[in-house]
């Protein structure tokens, strides 16, 4: 049976799945729902009063000092982009590839996307130190002797995540606007008012439909050129520097594969609460998990591939300052961090090759938080080790995490997360429309099994009742 | 559920009297929504289907080809725009803001690549965004005066405009593939809509 039948349950109705996956979005929250969201509000609370702090008494407290300059704040704006990147890549890609399981995570996906950009954006403001003088990076000519240099990876980088944050928004705006439509329909008063403008006048019709479906397969297309270049250049941020341990060409390839690795990490950490707090166990089903397990796999896979290529290219180039670095990195002071993202990231996704683990709901959800904790390891011990233990051993230097600067990682954590959630208070956490879709297909192929005379399957597993022999040719 | 009408329109100017649209039937079927399709093919009336799902193989049974569209040129016309565009910038800026580093031309083009890739991408994606609304009519805030809630949830309908001379003609195409209702569509202009009755 395909896997459409297998994941949509073609017996669903189709006004209480509607009703069903809507129903977040118009009844009031649940007691677990509004604990969650008070905690991670809370600890986001608590991230702008860490950085209020640092505000008023100054970049001193954090434990950024010459030669690492770069260190908590720059690791938190590393892995929210690679978030970012993943949301709308995973959505995008599958939609192109036509798997019919993104369903179940495509909105979160997106959603999670917007939420991410935006996080990863506040934290060059946070490591600025004097926020309130970001503008004057901005590179508009002749101002402050700041003349724009496109010749400046950190500048491509600017308009990478600007022109991605722009096209995700259009992406995750007309994709909703169905569902946008559906909620305007059954809401009353400023709700109705409110859902009719955002969902435009959509209706559904042959003329809304038609190129609706032509514009989100280009702006798929799109995006997923979009979601290389983008952390094509966050990679070049680093390596076109000459510190040993940045200055590497595999940089841009991989990245992108942590950053599927760690999106697909925290699209589970994100739809597993979401599945039991809004009971959607129809529609995200363990099925769905088990497809993103495997999924995990894959980008684990080649995750460890390019770590180990990263090494080896260390001991093939036979330079001394590289080599010097990558030994530093797996034995040095950031030992533990090291090995904590060769376990969270290589090892610990392994155990997915047993079902057992790939369908087990709490295993899932602490594996993929120890992931993410993983990713973020990860970023953290490439940027700090390597201006740690660059050229000159007179150079080196240790960096040492603050309390401040973990109050503020957390926060961004908690920002992100509350305003996920919060989100999912007001567009629905699901595509409706695509639910009602694959319920369709799974419909169709139904009758076209039972047309077949397969349908309905034995009871038992195995073989059924012999078929009676197909007529005769022209008959 | 919200009372029909479904309008966002409230105002209180007086209503007009009612002008006759054509005829509404609703399915709880796609085989029934095909059926009413040949029929009409065949009788050549015009028609408009309503979907609650956006589906491209229901799509193709009604013969309706989204290649078939203008989205994907002016996906074009934006992409040519935003390399244009971008290419003008960065040289522009360079020749006027001269700024020499690393001992490379002015106007290098290798990294001057990547903006140009990034504003490709940008303008291709608004304009497709903008041709589909274009094409599309959106947006919209007076729905179509045969817009029913249920065709955003469960049901398809067809809606056939016509006069009345052929709201006979029309209504039984609508019954012989056995729509689950039929209305009399009447339009008070501007997405104001009159009280469905059961049958014309």
């Amino acid at each position: 049976m395909s896997l459409a039948s297998e994941l949509a349950p073609a017996d669903h109705d189709l006004r209480a799945a509607s009703a069903t996956v809507l129903r977040p979005v118009e009844s009031w929250p649940g007691f677990r729902y509004l604990a969650g969201t008070t905690a991670v509000g809370m600890v986001a609370i608590l991230g702008f009063i860490c950085w209020g702090w640092q505000m008023f008494i100054g970049l001193g407290v954090s434990g950024l000092m010459w030669p690492v300059m770069w260190g908590a704040y720059i690791t938190n704006y590393v892995f929210w982009i690679a978030i970012a990147m993943s949301g709308t890549f995973l959505s995008a890609a599958l939609y192109l590839f036509r798997a019919r399981f993104r369903s179940a995570f495509s909105r979160a996906a997106e959603t999670m996307t917007i939420w991410s950009i935006l996080s990863a954006g506040l934290f060059p403001l946070i490591h600025l130190g004097r926020s309130w003088r970001a503008y004057w990076i901005l590179p508009y000519p002749n101002q402050r002797r700041l003349w724009p240099n496109f010749r400046s990876s950190l500048v491509l980088d600017s308009y990478a995540i600007t022109t991605y944050l722009a096209v995700s928004l259009v992406f995750w705006y007309i994709g909703m606007l169905p569902d946008m439509a559906e909620l305007r329909d059954r809401a009353i008063g400023w709700r109705r008012t409110l859902y009719g403008i955002a969902s435009l006048g959509w209706t559904g019709s042959l003329r809304d439909t038609s190129p609706f479906l032509k514009l989100y397969i280009i702006l798929a297309g799109l995006e997923l050129a979009l979601v290389f270049s983008v952390h094509t250049t966050v990679a070049w941020d680093f390596s076109t520097a000459l510190i040993p341990g940045w200055h590497e060409e595999i940089f841009p390839p991989y990245f992108v594969a942590g950053a599927v690795f760690s999106g697909l990490a925290m699209i589970l950490t994100l739809i597993i609460p979401i599945r039991e707090w809004f009971h959607l166990h129809d529609f995200i089903t363990v099925d769905h998990l088990e497809k993103v397990c495997q999924l995990v796999i894959v980008a684990s896979s080649v995750l460890t591939f390019s770590y180990a290529t990263e090494y080896f290219i260390a001991w093939y180039s036979a330079d001394t300052y590289e080599r010097s670095a990558y030994w530093m990195r797996a034995f040095g002071h950031y030992w533990k961090p090291f090995w904590m993202t060769i376990a969270f990231n290589c090892a610990l996704p392994l155990l997915f090759f047993w079902r057992r683990f790939r369908r087990s709901i709490p295993l899932m959800f602490i594996m993929s938080i120890l992931m993410n904790v993983g990713m973020w390891l990860e970023r953290f011990v490439f940027i700090v080790t390597s201006l740690a233990y660059s050229f000159d051993p007179a150079s080196w230097g240790i960096y040492h995490i603050t309390w401040i600067e973990i109050g503020i990682t957390a926060g961004g954590f908690g920002g992100f997360l509350a305003l996920f959630l919060l989100s999912l208070k007001v567009i629905p956490a699901l595509p409706t429309a695509e639910v009602r879709r694959d319920i369709l297909e799974a419909r169709r192929q139904r009758q076209a099994l039972a047309a077949a005379g397969l349908w309905p399957p034995p009871e038992s597993a195995g073989g059924g009742q012999p078929l009676a022999p197909p007529p005769a040719a022209g008959s | 559920m919200p009372q029909w009408p479904a309008t966002l329109i409230h105002d209180d100017q007086p209503a007009v009297a009612p002008v006759f649209r054509g005829v509404l039937g609703s399915f709880a079927d796609e085989e029934q929504l095909l059926a009413a399709h040949s029929l009409a093919n065949e009788a050549r009336l015009g028609f408009e289907v309503f979907m609650p799902v956006a589906d491209e193989e229901l799509l193709r049974h009604l013969r309706f080809r989204t290649e078939k569209n203008g989205v994907r040129f002016w996906t074009l016309f934006g992409a040519i725009g935003g390399f244009v565009s971008a290419m003008a910038l960065t040289v522009w800026t360079q020749h006027n803001w001269p700024m020499v580093v690393g001992g490379k031309p002015i106007v290098s083009w290798p990294p001057f690549i990547q903006p140009m890739f990034e504003w490709v991408v940008l303008f291709a994606s608004l304009f497709c965004a903008g041709g589909f609304l274009l094409l599309s009519g959106l947006p919209n805030l007076h729905l179509h005066p045969a817009y029913r809630p249920e065709f955003g949830v469960d049901h398809f309908g067809m809606f056939i405009p016509c006069g009345l001379s052929e709201a006979g003609m029309a209504r039984t195409i609508l019954a012989q593939a056995q729509a689950e209702a039929i209305f009399p569509i009447y339009d008070h202009g501007l997405g104001r809509l009159a009280e469905p009755t059961q049958a014309p």
